[in-house]
């Protein structure tokens, strides 16, 4: 040991005992635990305890800050016994299973678990956990023991937990994907967990008995009143309180409005379906439907955009007001309606079903015909040249109808190059045992039709059949078969019925707007269509026709651009040029009006 | 003592530290209340002091106890993905279990699992692993039971999907790292 350097004790003694160290005792540093360590000799600490400095840490007892949220428990009512059995007609998924039912371990790992998410615009974080803190649609589905006739598909799901949170939402899918049991189920899911007890769902005349059906078949527990009668009898629905859901046609909504002002009656949620039918935002009809007082809002529309997007800006006036305006850029527009619209085709999420096939048949008119429509139309346009400068389009229209009408049948002679080959295509059809559509404009069109089709059994839906014979009309041509050609109008049969049985359809006569045309075919290519359909567009070569068709293929990309791409479409709607260029004819400035 | 269940989960965040969330639904899976806790970082000094142990003491004592204790109800059973909240065992009424999971994926969540060091025991019942404290008396038949009380289509990795989804909804931050 070096002089002048302390020795150490490497043992414990007696002596060391006496004096006083102080360690700290939360095991902070090992090395303060060691054998402790003292000098021998050294006069001061042999003379007084060593001055150790101690440096407390204290941990200051504090919690994490917590935040926390209770939710109202919100038990599912149980359903009744009731339950629906109608056909197989519904745009469904396999029959009879209950996603309820077939017990399984809990271990069991679903493959699929579609959960709700909370709406963008709902800002309070309580809010939004609450929605976010939901079990799964199928969990929610099967606690309140909610039966399906048929498996809903995935998507439909999808469209369930897409309602389920939202004030505003327009369910846009392609027609046949089920919006109508889509809705009903998130209807029925909302009544039995008590957010909503007053439901207004307003349809077209011809689909409340369809509402009906469908409530019944997919919401058996739920009760369902049709608004009708008398006044009296209706201004006493209107002011019964307990109604959970009630049905109206859009007519008698405009009748009714001042029994539902003076009822004093709020809704917890309004339905508008077929919701195009308020596109245009000066008409009575959705005036009287952005007056209903109510806290929810939900359209429901296979086609929110029939001619231009102003159709939608009109749409959100009824779920939005002032959400959009018109002139909006497209690209603000699907920004901002992003979260307020789900709209799914059949391309994307129907991948087994059967494929839809077009046939563009481009006849050529029967010597009658010919001559016929070149002498009106050259007549008709000379008419028009003439009018100058007090020409307006309702006058490019008339022109253009009457051309229609002579492709379909000579007015005169009653030669129809388009009848010639629908007759034959329906001896197809008849002799393979199947059933097929035939869409016209005109009331008077399908009249004639029937008087030649006598051979092949043809049912008529149109306006001039009254409503209550309707479902009867239907009825039959599923069930008989000898009837194998139900002949339509675009105006009544083009929404709400199914007729996915049927695997032809033909466009007699084509429709101004593809979107109703798309709505009629899809009457037949729905859920639960037998096989492929075959859709026969006819249209008479060099005619009229053909050039409306080039104009329907424009509009077309143009919907297919809003929702698809998101590229901006070349146009949105049909100028006033185009009309007039149908038969060259210069615009006559101010005269003419925007046709859509 | 309710028939509630919870589900209590922490998450360790690469950057912004643990998180803790704490979900006790009904036995139809439905929420009756959320706890959720601010971000936590540890000090120098806890990490120090508790070394491999920090995970047990932030996640069960700190993170875990201040849900628990701020929750109005009290469930009988209580199912953490989180080791570490076994801490808890003890200063609960309840049964704590630790529900071995496989890896959730959290989009977006720089998330890593934090690891707890306290001696456990296993239990098995059906296809799940459960770990429980030493002292913790479950048997695998008490706990067999109670699962099979539960409702037919009852997961119990479900409910911690729904935590994580609160968690980011709650904290931004943590889905924007």
């Amino acid at each position: 040991m070096a002089e002048g350097q302390p020795e150490f004790h490497q043992h414990w003694t007696a002596e060391d005992e006496r004096l006083r160290i102080e360690t700290f005792a939360t095991g902070w540093h090992r090395q303060i635990g060691r054998f402790p360590v003292v000098f021998k000799d050294t006069p001061a600490a042999a003379a007084s305890p060593p001055q150790l400095s101690v440096v407390p840490i204290r941990f200051q007892p504090r919690r994490p800050k917590v935040l926390s949220v209770v939710f109202p428990e919100t038990d599912l009512l149980e359903p009744s016994q009731a339950s629906g059995g109608e056909g197989a007609d519904a745009a469904t998924g396999p029959r009879a299973t209950d996603i309820s039912t077939g017990p399984r371990p809990p271990t069991a790992k679903q493959t699929k678990r579609t959960r709700i998410r909370p709406p963008a615009d709902l800002v309070k974080l309580e809010d939004r956990l609450f929605f976010l803190l939901q079990p799964p649609i199928e969990f929610m589905a099967a606690a309140g023991r909610l039966d399906f006739p048929f498996a809903p598909f995935p998507y439909q799901l999808d469209g369930i937990a897409f309602l389920f949170p939202r004030e505003t939402a327009i369910l846009a899918d392609e027609m046949g994907l089920g919006k109508t049991m889509q809705a009903i189920t998130a209807v029925r899911m909302l009544l039995l967990a008590r957010h909503l007890r007053n439901v207004l769902l307003v349809c077209p005349k011809p689909l409340v008995t369809n509402w009906v059906r469908e409530f019944r078949l997919w919401a058996p527990e739920i009760p369902v009143t049709v608004v009708e009668g008398d006044a009296a009898r209706r201004q006493w629905i209107w002011q019964q309180p307990n109604v959970p859901v009630r049905i109206a046609n859009y007519e008698l909504l405009m009748r009714d409005f001042d029994l539902i002002e003076n009822a004093g009656v709020h809704f917890d949620l309004v339905i508008l379906d077929e919701a195009q039918r308020i596109k245009n935002r000066n008409s009575t009809t959705a005036q009287v439907a952005r007056s209903l007082p109510r806290t929810r809002s939900w359209a429901l529309t296979g086609t929110p955009i029939e001619n231009s997007v102003d159709d939608l800006v009109h749409i959100f006036e009824f779920l939005h007001p002032g959400y959009l305006s018109t002139g909006m850029p497209l690209k603000a527009i699907r920004q901002a309606t992003r979260d307020h619209i789900i709209r799914r085709t059949k391309d994307t999420v129907l991948t087994e079903m059967p494929p839809k096939m077009f046939r563009d048949e481009e006849l050529v008119l029967t010597p009658e015909q010919q001559c016929t429509y070149q002498m009106a139309e050259k007549e008709g346009v000379v008419q028009l040249e003439d009018l100058g400068e007090t020409l307006t389009i309702q006058h490019v229209f008339e022109l253009v109808l009457r051309l229609k009408q002579i492709c379909n049948f000579d007015p005169a002679t009653g030669a129809s190059c388009k009848l010639e080959r629908l007759e034959a295509d329906l001896e197809e059809i008849a002799a393979s045992g199947q059933k097929a559509i035939v869409f016209s404009q005109w009331v008077e069109t399908l009249e004639k039709l029937a008087g030649h089709l006598a051979r092949f059994g043809p049912m008529q839906y149109h306006g001039r059949v009254p409503s209550k014979q309707r479902d009867a009309v239907i009825q039959q041509f599923r069930e008989d078969p000898t009837k194998h050609v139900i002949l339509m109008s675009y105006g009544a049969g083009s929404v709400g019925l199914n007729l996915q049985f049927c695997q032809y359809v033909f466009l007699f006569d084509r429709w101004w707007n593809p979107a109703v045309e798309d709505q009629a075919i899809n009457r037949a290519h729905r859920i639960g269509a037998a096989g492929p359909v075959t859709v026969t567009r006819m249209m008479a070569a060099e005619t009229i026709e053909q050039r409306i068709h080039q104009v329907l293929e424009e509009k077309r990309e143009l919907f297919n651009q809003l929702f698809a791409d998101g590229s901006m479409p070349r146009s949105t709607g049909l100028s006033r040029e185009e009309i007039f260029g149908l038969f060259n004819l210069s615009v006559p400035g101010f005269k003419a009006r925007k046709a859509s | 003592m309710s028939d509630s269940i919870g589900f209590l989960s922490v998450k360790r965040h690469a950057e912004h530290g643990y998180f803790g969330g704490y979900l006790i639904v009904n036995p139809l899976a439905r929420p009756l209340e959320f706890h959720c806790t601010m971000p936590v970082r540890p000090t120098r000094a806890q990490e120090l002091l508790y070394g491999s142990t920090l995970d047990d003491f932030l996640c069960g004592e700190q993170i875990a106890a201040a849900m628990v204790g701020k929750a109005k109800l009290k469930p009988e059973w209580l199912f953490t993905d989180c080791r570490a909240v076994l801490a808890l065992t003890g200063a609960v009424a309840g049964h704590v279990l630790y529900v071995d999971l496989p890896a959730e994926s959290t989009t977006g969540a720089a998330w890593m699992p934090p690891a707890g060091k306290l001696p456990s025991r296993t239990l098995t019942v059906e296809s799940y692993r459960f770990e429980v404290l030493p002292e913790c008396r479950i048997t695998e038949n008490e706990l067999a039971e109670r699962l099979q009380g539960l409702a037919p289509y009852f997961d119990l990795a479900e409910p911690f999907q729904r935590i994580t989804e609160a968690l980011l909804e709650a904290h931004p931050i943590a889905r924007a790292a």
